[in-house]
């Protein structure tokens, strides 16, 4: 494996323009390819006219114009189809894959352990059982509307999470076991209430299961402009982590003599990647294996170092996120497969492939 | 208590090094040092300091403190009272990154993950110089260049690091503490579990640093190992320096019997006394 | 209008005056649709107004129930799309499927240019399709008497009020006769099984008002709620005489709740009435629509069979 090259820039410097270059543009075309596919058939140039007319609309209404000169009613019907539902989703799909997938690289990072997830701290427990809450009561908070369920998701898991980190500090510091401990307890705690909430509000048993299992299918532009500011935001910090995540990896002890703040890097990973969890639970439900598995392919596909895994991931994490989705949606359509059972699908037989290779290799 | 004992013209070479970097500046001075874990003291007033171009030796049977110090010096343990200061500034007052400009520690049992490479791994030892959102200067190159070929490890630069020898591997790790370009070098055992000839490699690198003005300090078991590699030496026991000197001054028979509660007996020769337990 | 009129039986008295009726209805609908007072609002579950502006001619059901109730109303021919477990009457089974109301076929259902779509309260679909500019009305009946009040909101939405007045008299008429029927006779004790979990019914709930309307007395407290997980050791305690397995569909039979532990002394299963319900019939029982006459008369046939 020759990912290394001598430059002026120093010795084994790995690239990473150009892998992010080609991953970007196969992301691109995967995001192509599902704004192409979908249960009503629609022909490459409809898809394209529709898209720039909600381009053009949106930049038209972001200016206060008038809309352009009205469409047809056929046209109008693949303008929403295509701007108003196909769009979104595939945008939305691939922004929570992208925070998942961060999420995943930073909980490895800062645990050191391949096999942490972004839910190992209990963010989806915490925002099962305050989604679940919220749809018993009625699924509407006064003013969030819509956004209730969502909200009320986003709420709870970072709460549980700031509570695992409470309980596992000892003072300014923060154990990595007692915090994966305390973030099991209290995650098989909140998913016994939800078992509990689950039990007991029949009615709305079907509606907080299919939440719980992760779905795409109620995606809009409201959800994606929510979702985006914190994925960036988390990105941003994780990507601004990164190469303290490397030191890290050598041990605490030396990361703290090489001049990190360990503590500090630990306590902004944890937030920035329960942030990343939060935004993409509280919009798409719980969608396992996208967080634990496209980190640790992306470390067996490009090596190791964050400056480079962290984006790659993300992209990765999109496009992996965005091919689901179309599987899940079309597979047995007009009937949809919970996301996350595609997820788990697809990607457990691909990680065990590239297992297999990086073994034999 | 603390046993100090002049430098003697008696000694050999560490004798004379030590001298010559006597007039050189302390870059590594504690007083009246009290550290432990909790209610568990460990460190009962120690002094030392270490000078610019010297390599001092710290040994001392197990449970004597000499992680500890190691601790208190790296600012992972704070100290209960007394004083450390680095190349002139205060321990307390310098933080993380400015404390990591000034003293570079090569660990005990360092790890190295998977997956790095050697270069990568040296250019670690950058980290309190670059920048957030900036990459590695050219004058960090430069170091990490000079730290690698210095401990001989240049040709691995894109070596997998899980692919080296355990020599290879205390060569890469000293490197990455070189390339911190520091005043103060700490080497935790450095040379535990490597054959002879990386033992004499690794100290004959930490030799070298001292000689362009790193001041090392050397913590190790093997009493013959240090007695070639140290310019002068302090022996710890049960928290207290019990004596410090020249190489022949502390390797004494009679200190060390009292020391490690067991017979030895010390063979002088022209390249330094030799220690050997009775069995 | 669909009745068939041959000369013989037009002469018919009893098919005259029936004739007669149709005529008439149909003059009453066409003047309630000219005349309706559109547009019409109609504040459905979630609290919120739904909004025609003109009568809707293309609607889409994602409720069971609701296209039972749309059937009833008169307005078949109207609906366009359907979720995936409405099924009756049987012509519906010819209109596209759109999956099920948790996720349905969004594309699916927009290309089919829907002017109301109709969902229940809890799957977010209101949420989903309301930005899309398709009015959404959003709800479903929990309680019997709601089901007369989602029948009045259904047709006041398709400018129906005439077929709407007609539907409640005849299911009044249907629940007060087998009501009249069962009074006064001894009221065997129920318990019925939603789910093998157990998962019961309480008194409150729709079926569980239908239970006490057709003589039955439900062994379920009503402050358990409407559908209640109930402990298995309560039901052996409770000995009901007749237990009804609305789960019979989905693999529970009769033998398999006489082996379960301790429920082969109930009475219901000594005395053979442990009633198996069919697919069909398990259907009728759990939607709240207009075929609750006919679950009333089943229940009815199972707890007093000697009547029938």
């Amino acid at each position: 494996m020759s990912v290394a090259r001598v430059s002026s820039a120093g010795v084994a410097v790995r690239r990473l323009t150009r892998p992010l270059a080609l991953s970007t543009l196969a992301l691109g075309l995967v995001v192509v390819l599902a704004a192409g596919i979908g249960s009503v058939r629609i022909g490459p140039a409809d898809v394209t006219a529709a898209t720039v007319r909600g381009i053009e609309g949106s930049v038209r209404a972001a200016f206060g114009l008038a809309p352009s000169v009205p469409v047809d009613a056929g046209q109008r019907v693949i303008d929403t189809i295509v701007w108003q539902i196909r769009l979104p989703r595939v945008v939305l799909a691939a922004l929570v894959g992208a925070a998942l997938a961060l999420a995943g690289a930073g909980f490895q990072g800062v645990f050191r352990n391949p096999l942490a997830d972004p839910y190992l701290l209990g963010a989806a427990s915490g925002a099962g059982f305050a989604a679940a809450l919220v749809m018993v009561a009625g699924g509407t908070l006064g003013v969030l509307g819509a956004f209730s369920v969502s909200a009320a998701a986003f709420v709870g898991a970072t709460l549980t999470v700031l509570a695992v980190v409470a309980l596992a500090r000892r003072g300014w510091t923060l154990p990595v076991v007692p915090l994966v401990l305390a973030g099991v307890v209290i995650g098989s705690c909140l998913a016994a209430g939800t078992s509990f909430v689950l039990l007991a509000a029949r009615e709305q048993a079907a509606g907080i299961l299919t939440w719980l299992l992760g779905s795409l299918a109620f995606a809009s532009w409201d959800r994606v402009g929510s979702l985006l500011p914190l994925v960036l935001v988390a990105a941003a910090g994780m990507l601004a982590a990164a190469r303290a995540l490397d030191v890290l990896q050598l041990g605490e002890l030396a990361a703290a003599h090489l001049g990190v703040s360990v503590e500090a890097l630990k306590l902004g990973v944890v937030l920035a990647g329960t942030l990343a969890t939060a935004a993409a639970v509280s919009v798409a439900g719980v969608i396992g294996f996208v967080g634990l598995v496209v980190p640790h392919a992306v470390r067996l596909a490009f090596g190791p170092d964050h400056r480079r895994l962290v984006p790659l991931a993300a992209v990765w994490g999109a496009g992996f996120m965005v091919l689901a989705d179309l599987v899940a949606r079309t597979v047995i359509a007009p009937a949809e497969l919970p996301v996350g059972v595609v997820t788990a699908l697809v990607g457990a037989p691909f990680f065990l492939v590239l297992l297999r290779r990086r073994s034999a290799a | 208590m603390t046993d100090v004992v002049a430098p003697s013209v008696a000694a050999g070479r560490g004798a004379t090094d030590a001298l010559m970097a006597s007039a050189a500046p302390d870059v590594l001075r504690l007083e009246g040092v009290h550290a432990g874990y909790g209610a568990r003291p460990v460190l009962h007033g120690v002094d030392l300091e270490v000078r610019a171009g010297e390599v001092l030796g710290i040994i001392g049977p197990n449970g004597a403190g000499k992680s500890t110090l190691v601790h208190v010096i790296s600012k992972v343990l704070a100290v209960q009272s007394g004083s450390v200061w680095v190349d002139g500034a205060p321990l307390a007052s310098l933080g993380r990154r400015a404390l990591a400009r000034r003293l570079a520690v090569m660990p005990q049992a360092a790890t190295l993950p998977d997956g790095f490479l050697v270069g990568e791994v040296v250019r670690m030892g950058r980290t309190p110089f670059v920048r957030a959102w900036r990459g590695p200067s050219a004058e960090d190159e430069a170091e990490v260049e000079r730290a690698m070929r210095q401990t001989g490890v240049w040709g691995l630069a894109e070596r997998p690091v899980e692919h080296l020898s355990g020599g290879e591997r205390q060569r890469v790790v000293l490197a990455r503490a070189l390339a911190q370009r520091p005043r103060v070098l700490v080497l935790d055992e450095p040379t535990s579990h490597l054959d002879l000839r990386y033992q004499a490699e690794l100290l004959r690198a930490a030799r070298q640093a001292a000689a362009d003005g790193v001041g090392v300090l050397l913590v190790i078991h093997d009493l013959n190992l240090a007695a070639r590699a140290c310019d002068r030496m302090l022996l710890l026991t049960d928290g207290r320096v019990v004596a410090a000197g020249t190489v022949r001054q502390v390797l004494v028979r009679s200190r060390l019997e009292r020391a490690y509660r067991t017979e030895v007996d010390v063979f002088d020769s022209p390249r330094g006394p030799t220690v050997v337990p009775r069995v | 209008m669909r009745s068939i009129q041959t000369p013989d039986r037009f002469s018919h008295p009893r098919v005259a005056r029936a004739s007669m009726l149709v005529a008439l209805v149909a003059t009453l609908t066409w003047l309630g649709v000219a005349f309706a007072a559109w547009p019409v609002t109609v504040v459905d579950d979630l609290g919120r107004e739904v909004r025609l502006e003109a009568a809707p001619q293309r609607v889409v059901s994602l409720v069971p129930s609701h296209t039972e109730t749309v059937c009833a109303l008169g307005a078949c021919e109207r609906l366009v799309g359907r979720d995936a477990f409405s099924n009756y009457p049987l012509v519906v089974l010819d209109l596209p499927e759109l999956g099920s109301a948790f996720a349905p076929d969004l594309e699916a259902l927009v290309a089919l240019r829907p002017d109301l779509v109709l969902v229940d309260e809890y799957s977010g679909a209101a949420d989903a399709l309301a930005p899309l500019g398709i009015p959404v009305y959003a709800g479903t009946p929990q309680r019997l008497e709601e089901v007369f009040e989602v029948i009045d909101r259904l047709a006041l939405l398709l400018g129906t009020p005439d077929e709407a007045a007609l539907l409640r008299g005849r299911l009044r008429g249907e629940l007060d006769g087998v009501a009249a029927l069962v009074a006064g006779r001894e009221r065997p004790t129920v318990f019925y099984e939603v789910d093998p979990s157990p998962y019961s019914v309480g008194p409150d709930g729709f079926i569980g008002t239908l239970i006490a309307l057709a003589g039955g007395a439900n062994i379920v407290p009503a402050e358990l709620g409407d559908f209640p997980l109930v402990d298995p050791e309560f039901v052996v305690a409770s000995d009901p005489q007749v237990i009804v397995l609305a789960d019979a569909p989905y693999g529970v039979s009769a033998e398999m709740v006489a082996e379960r532990p301790g429920w082969a002394g109930i009475a219901a299963v000594v005395d053979g009435r442990v009633i198996e319900l069919t697919q069909d019939q398990s259907d009728v029982m759990s939607r709240a629509g207009p075929r609750i006459g006919e679950a009333l008369h089943l229940l009815a046939r199972i707890l007093h069979p000697e009547m029938f």
